[in-house]
């Protein structure tokens, strides 16, 4: 047991030395749309030391965005100069269905990656669309471990985690932008489907809305993260470290939920 | 390490998140909670509903409560919806009269521009007394582009003694605010929703610690997610200090 309860830990700035930390979404690099300082595996890792997060996800911003062959490099050799703290995602784009087999092999492969990340929203294209179902079968066979921003339409997300039933389904992004007054579809499955989890990521933290998730889904469908570079982890923290939750279910946030996710 | 918030808003909302606090007795306690000892207030019915009426409801909601600071709401003139405002000295002698030091405007919500054509004098006679004027475009998300960014400049230029604080600006407005910053020494940030990378470090290292006001946006906003940017960043103590409530402190000192 902690001497100081989570709430006193980072009322003092102090680092969380004793509490796992496993940061679920992470980025690497520049972004095109925004300023983001010290963006570098040696810039986040240093993010990382200072608040006491002892791993994260990631996921380059080249993968995400136009390059996922570069992105997963870039990804892989990030993971490699930080073993251990850095834990490498694979990006794949559905605009080139033509090498979804091959970038899968090569990332699972050599580069040793150990999760997939989707984007819906800058790859244009939905979670349920056919150009997507070989990504979701690979996960599925293996017991991934699979964030994506974005679905598709209504009902995929349910319908996608019945078809996958290995699958770890996390949904970035969701874990504070229900406002807690309206019903809201994530919410509803992870409440029903054991693989589906909700990410803390999100900029727009209202007041409350990380105590009205955990009320709804429970504290071990929550999974924190940062979106390190996009955002600062020290931020995005804070709605963890202060909320109104007991401190056995932040622990579970803040990294147990994770590592019970990824093997650890 | 005390914590002064600039920005925190006092009253019920439209659209109030469920269980945020709605009186001075509920903010004072979480206030306390997260560990912010004082906050520069504004009237929720001052934003949402009348200017008039929630700046004068203010106060005497805030009377017994010492460390909520009180901030007006002010907007153009010409429209006499400031009742006895016949000018902005007029209206800046009546705030300072009844301690309010700070005012605070909602250009997008209460449709008008911060430009010296449609304020008139206002800004003139908020500048002459140093009173720290504090604007809030409504930009909620990083993808909002409500701020009016040369309306800002022009402003900061026009009027070097008027202190300009900008709320609610984040990720996506670097571009915009590294120029002005170099350009602009009268201009502030208050950090609710500065969550860039090592944002306040790499600010400090850039433009030292003097433009940058620790602020949470509560009610409406979580605040455990500023205070824990500000405790965890990579800057030294009296930097971290001096935006925790050092910046604030002197610019409502400053006033005349």
């Amino acid at each position: 047991m902690m001497a100081e309860t989570l709430l006193e830990l980072a009322r003092g700035g102090r680092r969380l030395d004793g509490v796992l930390v496993i940061d679920i979404h992470t980025h690497l690099g520049p972004a095109d749309r925004l300023h983001i300082p010290l963006n570098d595996a040696e810039g986040i890792v240093h993010t990382m030391d200072r608040v006491g997060i002892d791993q994260a996800c990631m996921f380059a911003g080249a993968g995400i965005g136009p390059d996922y062959r570069l992105g997963n490099d870039l990804t892989a050799a990030a993971a490699r100069r930080y073993p251990g703290r850095l834990i490498p995602f694979a990006v794949i784009n559905p605009n080139f269905p033509e090498d979804t087999e091959a970038e899968l092999e090569r990332c699972f492969g050599p580069l040793g990656m150990r999760g997939i990340k989707l984007h819906t929203f800058f790859h244009d294209y939905p979670a349920d669309g056919p150009n997507y179902r070989p990504v979701f079968e690979f996960a599925n066979a293996r017991g991934l471990v699979l964030i994506s921003h974005g679905w598709g339409g209504p009902g995929s997300l349910e319908q996608l985690a019945v078809q996958y039933p290995n699958l770890k389904c996390v949904v970035a992004h969701a874990g504070g932008s229900w406002d807690g007054r309206k019903p809201w579809e994530p919410i509803e499955v992870a409440k029903k489907r054991d693989n589906v989890f909700l990410d803390l990521a999100l900029s727009v933290v209202r007041y409350g809305a990380l105590e009205r998730v955990v009320a709804e889904v429970g504290p071990d469908k929550v999974l924190y993260g940062s979106d390190m570079p996009w955002m600062d982890a020290g931020y995005q923290i804070g709605r963890v470290l202060y909320s109104r939750i007991p401190d056995t279910d932040k622990e579970k946030i803040l990294g147990l939920n994770a590592a019970r996710l990824l093997g650890l | 390490m005390e914590l002064f918030d600039a920005n925190c808003m006092l009253g019920p909302a439209p659209a109030r998140q469920p269980g945020a606090p709605t009186t001075a007795e509920g903010l004072q306690v979480e206030l306390r909670r997260v560990g912010i000892g004082r906050a520069l207030v504004y009237s929720s019915l001052a934003e949402h509903y009348s200017p008039a009426e929630g700046n004068a409801r203010l106060l005497a909601t805030v009377r017994d409560y010492p460390e909520l600071i009180p901030c007006w709401v002010l907007m153009p003139l010409t429209t006499q919806e400031l009742p006895g405002a016949g000018s902005g000295a007029t209206l800046v002698d009546q705030m300072l009269a009844q301690g309010v030091k700070a005012a605070r405007m909602f250009p997008t919500l209460h449709r008008f521009s911060v430009r010296g054509w449609l304020l008139g004098d206002l800004l003139y006679a908020l500048a002459a007394r140093r009173v720290p004027l504090i604007l809030d475009f409504g930009n909620r998300s990083w993808g909002d582009r409500f701020t009016d960014w040369e309306a800002v400049r022009e402003t900061c230029l026009t009027h070097p003694h008027l202190p300009v604080i900008l709320v609610r600006e984040g990720m996506a407005s670097d571009r915009w605010l590294y120029p002005l910053f170099h350009q602009c020494p009268n201009l502030f940030i208050e950090m609710s929703y500065y969550q860039v990378h090592r944002g306040i470090e790499v600010v400090c290292r850039r433009f030292g610690p003097g433009r940058l006001l620790f602020g949470t946006g509560m009610p409406i906003y979580d605040p455990g997610a500023p205070i824990s940017m500000l405790l965890y960043s990579d800057v030294a103590d009296d930097a971290r200090r001096q935006i925790g409530s050092g910046n604030l402190e002197r610019l409502l000192a400053e006033v005349r």
